[in-house]
């Protein structure tokens, strides 16, 4: 809150799309068995991400939750994936003078109509808001969430079952309304009448469909907000990153393995920051589909220098279209014809 | 000559006899991505200030099926260097790439491959210029050669007439040939078809002779063909994952009016995710390739992990990295629409879906 207070924070996600990037995560699923399979990449990707500017190391507990281990058979390794997510995180939080925080998220089995899921969902949340405090993170975010109900029910856990600060973020599909009809301000409105930290959008959208809906938001509530696009050219005929469509991908939806055609530009990202921080947005990241490229970017539109930009380009440089000079008069002319 | 190679099994010959060998490039690309990598000089400073990234990206490179671990020395010749004022790092920066590629090559059973590259001051007419370009050629081979590397690589040229003096570095020094060219325009800078560039090279004695770089699978294609053609020899292939087409054909020429970072809407060099070939282009690039009997398949500037994944599976492998090959089966929204077998996914989820894919709400 006090980083908030000051200046802004930048917060990393998008681990399970980069981590699927990379080879090491099963896209379809999306569970991050990879803490089991291969700890040190998750830990090079928090390290990646902090040398890009993120202020926060957020455990990569994302879908590390009873429900989706039981859809890939692994309801045994729920505890100890959770706590080597944590235990990872924390490590490289502490090393880099980061903030260190937990996350949880969508069930999927959330429905207002049944009790038996309610009271499930809430035990999904407890377990692993239990453990994130046992590991002593400084906040916990609870992200993506379709259902408003759901986000409420989170933010319910964490002011219940810990003392920390809680950042809740939710998802706007194709529509501005949660599922039970609520736009995305009056949701979050709900969600700072009952205490959030920090409340606003993360994931599904790419920043030009995100941006219209973040101006309302700011408008609806008095806390801080938080907006974490995906990096994707969403549009507003297609406006999340599941309604894309591109006739050169199987099935025509790019979504999710199919949308590095869509990818935002690092300027494009940067651009977003600019506007989002002027608004007053204090709480900025990016969510699936992120690279560290796209978290310097964004670190550097609100005015910061991460040890990333060291190798911010310097086109001066460049072998045919560099102006240093040693660049021979030979290359200046073959350009041209580049 | 025979040479052992450094791994486990078979060398670059006669694996490729056998059938394809993938080889990861695009180092330079990836490693700026990830913000460890100044792109304008593109020199691979890295390698000494993170060996451990350099490290790290190999390992992912081979988990996700390349047979390759190509020391990353492109752009680490004194000619670089020089632009970016750090000459005397030069062979302390070549040891400790060919030493990190030696490493991650046998621990995993694959190869290790030297490169050299287009050196930037190549000048038909200056002989001055070609003079110093077979010194940059010779330094770099001696400390590839030193580190017992399999095979050499020669690439990114844009003028045969270099690609041809590197051949000749890497032969008088007794090494395996592989020379990849750069085919920015339809024909070579001193404008030879590259179907004659091709067969000059493999006259000279290239083991490997084809393209890379600059083209995106789309348009490399075509000239891809020329030179299977010309030549008897195997043939390489590794584009960049880009969406090129017939007006701007490399990756230097695509234009994006939504793009504002550099002069004239130009993508290139850190502009152009939004022209990022997906692994379903890719596959489909070396399937074809693979068809036309091209055995030296790979992915340069721009290729991720999951690029080069999709590229081993296309020619029938199964690298470590298919164990996490997509199953949408598992998604908790498409799961059932996209394949039923989702077991655990609610009904009512399935109706949802429907709103949120792409078509009508």
């Amino acid at each position: 809150m006090e980083r908030l207070a000051a200046d802004a924070v930048i917060c990393a996600e998008g681990y399970v799309f980069e981590l699927e990037r990379r080879g090491y995560l099963q896209a379809g699923a999306f569970v991050p068995e990879v803490l089991i399979d291969h700890p040190e990449v998750v830990e090079r990707l928090h390290r990646d991400f902090v040398h890009a500017g993120s202020d926060v190391v957020q455990a990569c507990t994302y879908y590390v939750h009873r429900e989706k281990l039981r859809v890939i058979g692994r309801e045994k390794d729920l505890e100890p994936m959770n706590l080597t997510a944590l235990k990872i995180a924390k490590k490289v939080a502490r090393e880099t003078g980061t903030l260190f925080a937990g996350d949880i998220c969508n069930t999927n089995i959330y429905d207002p109509e049944d009790k038996k899921a309610l009271k499930e969902v809430d035990r999904i949340f407890e377990e692993e808001i239990g453990w994130a405090v046992d590991a002593g993170v400084d906040y916990i975010v609870a992200e993506t969430f379709s259902w408003g109900g759901e986000a409420l029910a989170a933010l319910k856990a964490i002011k219940k079952h810990s003392k920390v600060p809680a950042v809740v973020t939710f998802s706007i599909h194709r529509e501005d309304e949660v599922r039970e009809g609520w736009s995305s301000a009056e949701t979050c409105k709900r969600l700072e009448d009952e205490g959030a930290d920090v409340v606003g959008l993360n994931c599904h959208r790419g920043p030009r469909t995100m941006m219209p809906l973040l101006k309302k938001i700011r408008k609806a509530v008095k806390c801080h907000v938080a907006a974490l696009p995906v990096p994707y050219r969403t549009t507003p005929k297609e406006p999340s990153f599941m309604s894309l469509t591109d006739r050169m991908t199987p099935g025509e939806r790019p979504f999710p393995t199919g949308l590095d055609p869509f990818t935002s530009t690092r300027n494009e990202i940067r651009d977003f920051g600019k506007e989002a921080y002027a608004m007053g947005i204090r709480y900025l990241g990016v969510c699936c589909g992120a690279g560290p490229h796209h978290i310097r970017a964004l670190a550097e539109s609100i005015g910061r220098h991460p040890e990333a930009s060291d190798y911010t380009a310097d086109m001066s440089k460049h072998a045919f279209f560099g102006t240093n000079k040693r660049i021979k008069e030979v290359q200046r002319v073959y350009r041209e014809k580049l | 000559m025979t040479r052992k190679p450094t791994g486990k099994g078979p060398g670059l010959m006669a694996r490729l006899d056998a059938g394809p060998v993938i080889c990861a490039e695009g180092y330079l690309f990836e490693l700026e991505r990830r913000g460890y990598l100044q792109a304008g000089a593109y020199v691979p400073e890295v390698v000494l200030e993170h060996p451990e990234l350099v490290e790290q990206l190999h390992r992912e490179f081979v988990h996700a099926g390349s047979d390759v671990v190509e020391a990353f020395t492109y752009y680490a010749h004194r000619q670089k260097l020089r632009v970016i004022g750090r000459e005397k790092d030069l062979e302390p920066m070549n040891r400790s790439a060919l030493k990190i590629a030696k490493k991650v090559a046998k621990d995993t059973g694959t190869l290790v491959a030297g490169n050299i590259c287009n050196t930037t001051i190549y000048d038909p007419a200056d002989k001055a210029s070609v003079k110093k370009v077979r010194a940059i050629f010779d330094e770099q081979i001696a400390w590839a050669v030193e580190a017992g590397v399999d095979f050499i690589i020669g690439e990114t040229f844009a003028y045969a007439q270099e690609a041809l003096l590197a051949l000749e570095a890497i032969k008088s020094a007794n090494q395996v040939a592989v020379i990849n060219m750069a085919a920015h325009r339809n024909i070579t800078r001193e404008e030879w078809s590259w179907g004659d560039a091709a067969r000059r090279l493999e006259q000279g004695g290239a083991e490997v002779v084809g393209l890379n770089c600059t083209r995106g699978p789309r348009t490399m294609m075509p000239i891809l063909k020329q030179v299977r053609k010309a030549v008897t020899c195997h043939v390489s292939a590794l584009p960049v994952p880009y969406r090129t087409t017939r007006l701007n054909p490399s990756f230097q020429s695509i234009i994006d009016k939504d793009c504002d970072l550099l002069p004239e809407h130009k993508a290139f060099p850190i502009a152009l995710d939004p022209f990022t070939c997906n692994r379903f282009e890719i596959a489909e690039f070396a399937a074809e390739a693979h068809a036309m009997d091209v055995r030296f398949l790979g992915v340069c500037c721009g290729a991720g992990p999951h690029h080069v994944r999709a590229m081993a599976e296309a020619v029938g492998r199964t690298p470590p990295a298919s164990r996490y090959s997509a199953d949408m089966s598992k998604h908790y929204l498409f799961g059932k629409m996209t394949l039923g077998k989702g077991k655990r996914l609610k009904e009512a989820d399935e109706a949802y879906a429907k709103t949120i894919a792409p078509g009508k709400s």
